[in-house]
């Protein structure tokens, strides 16, 4: 029946261990695969906006600027450049956030790893105590002074029942082996309460642990947030270039009738729209990316 | 990291799972008796990703 017990609790370990460990590496994975979703989302989302920006902005210039335009071409390629570089800069801040990420993933696997060889530690201290009990009822050396002891008293008590004159030697024989009695029960109590001990500071580091675990996905939480937002104030401007260059056509609007033939929409376009795109993009990186790095 | 494999990572994570779990071993082995275990990467699932995905030890 105890061999029944024992193999069914192990069965239940060994299930822990195989959903513990598979569990470990799905939420390192999951979490791994999140930051990425995170950045790639931002990430496309903004350079999406930049693009319909461009676009939104070199109508109002001109609507009729389109593919068959003169220097269509190279504006097209001047608008890639810029977005390429633009997503660049961008997917640059989200691998400074993304590396901090992995690393504390790495170290969530690491604490979980630990947690589960604690919770296997936690069982085999308490199987060494149970087997150490179960030794202490049944100890040789502790039952035969205990036995011995037993026969002595019966052999004092007889004789007192009987008025015989009591030896003296038996009394200090009953006591020495009273003593070596008590001796040995300390003894196996020591190595129980030693156990004890252990599982106490056990117990402790699981409970360390745990917090430790939690700490890191609170952190985790915090980084990918923090990734979010940074990528969604990245290039943004408090004073809005793009509203300012769509203000010039309104301008432009009065006075094309005498100066259209003068103006090249292409030049417009590259001066006014991406060439601050260009500024924004190389000042990001200057002033913030590398401040980041350090 | 953007854009990288996501295998690489997986063969990270397990690394350092493994090397963690193998300064348990004897714990692991004394405790689970006959039912003796190897210690090997595990397979990982398809699982959807979302912001509350934490599993449960």
């Amino acid at each position: 029946m105890e061999n029944v017990g024992e193999e069914y609790a192990n069965l239940a370990l060994k299930r822990f261990y195989d959903t513990a460990t598979n569990n470990i590496q799905t939420s390192a994975l999951v979490n791994r695969a999140l930051a990425d979703k995170i950045s790639t989302e931002t990430i496309n989302q903004k350079v999406n906006n930049q693009l319909n920006s461009i676009y939104t902005s070199m109508t109002r210039i001109n609507p009729k600027f389109n593919e068959t335009s003169k220097n269509y071409g190279i504006i097209k390629q001047d608008i890639l450049d810029v977005l390429t570089d633009y997503e660049l800069a961008l997917t640059e801040l989200s691998d400074y956030y993304d590396n901090q990420l992995e690393e504390l993933i790495l170290k969530k696997v690491e604490l979980e790893s630990n947690l589960v060889g604690k919770v296997f530690r936690e069982e085999n201290i308490k199987k060494d105590e149970n087997i150490r009990i179960k030794f202490k009822d049944k100890d040789m050396l502790k039952m035969s002074f205990s036995e011995r002891a037993k026969n002595i008293a019966e052999k004092v008590s007889a004789k007192k029942q009987t008025n015989s004159s009591i030896d003296f030697t038996d009394i200090r024989k009953l006591q020495e082996l009273n003593d070596l009695e008590v001796e040995q029960t300390n003894r196996l109590d020591k190595k129980i309460l030693k156990l004890q001990e252990r599982d106490k500071t056990n117990q402790a580091e699981i409970v360390g642990l745990e917090n430790e675990i939690k700490k890191v996905s609170k952190q985790i939480k915090e980084i990918n947030e923090k990734k979010r937002l940074g990528l969604e104030a990245a290039m943004e401007t408090r004073e809005k270039w793009i509203s300012v260059t769509l203000r010039k056509p309104s301008v432009w609007n009065r006075t094309k009738s005498f100066f259209s033939n003068r103006f090249s929409t292409a030049k417009v376009v590259s001066k006014t729209v991406i060439a601050p795109l260009k500024m924004k993009v190389k000042e990001f990186r200057v002033n913030e990316l590398e401040g980041l790095k350090g | 990291m953007r854009g990288k494999d996501l295998t690489e990572f997986k063969q990270k994570a397990s690394k350092t799972m493994i090397n963690t779990l193998k300064s348990y071993r004897p714990e692991i082995e004394i405790a689970l008796g006959p039912a003796k275990i190897t210690i090997r990467p595990v397979k990982v699932a398809n699982q959807e990703i979302s912001h509350d995905y934490e599993p449960e030890l």
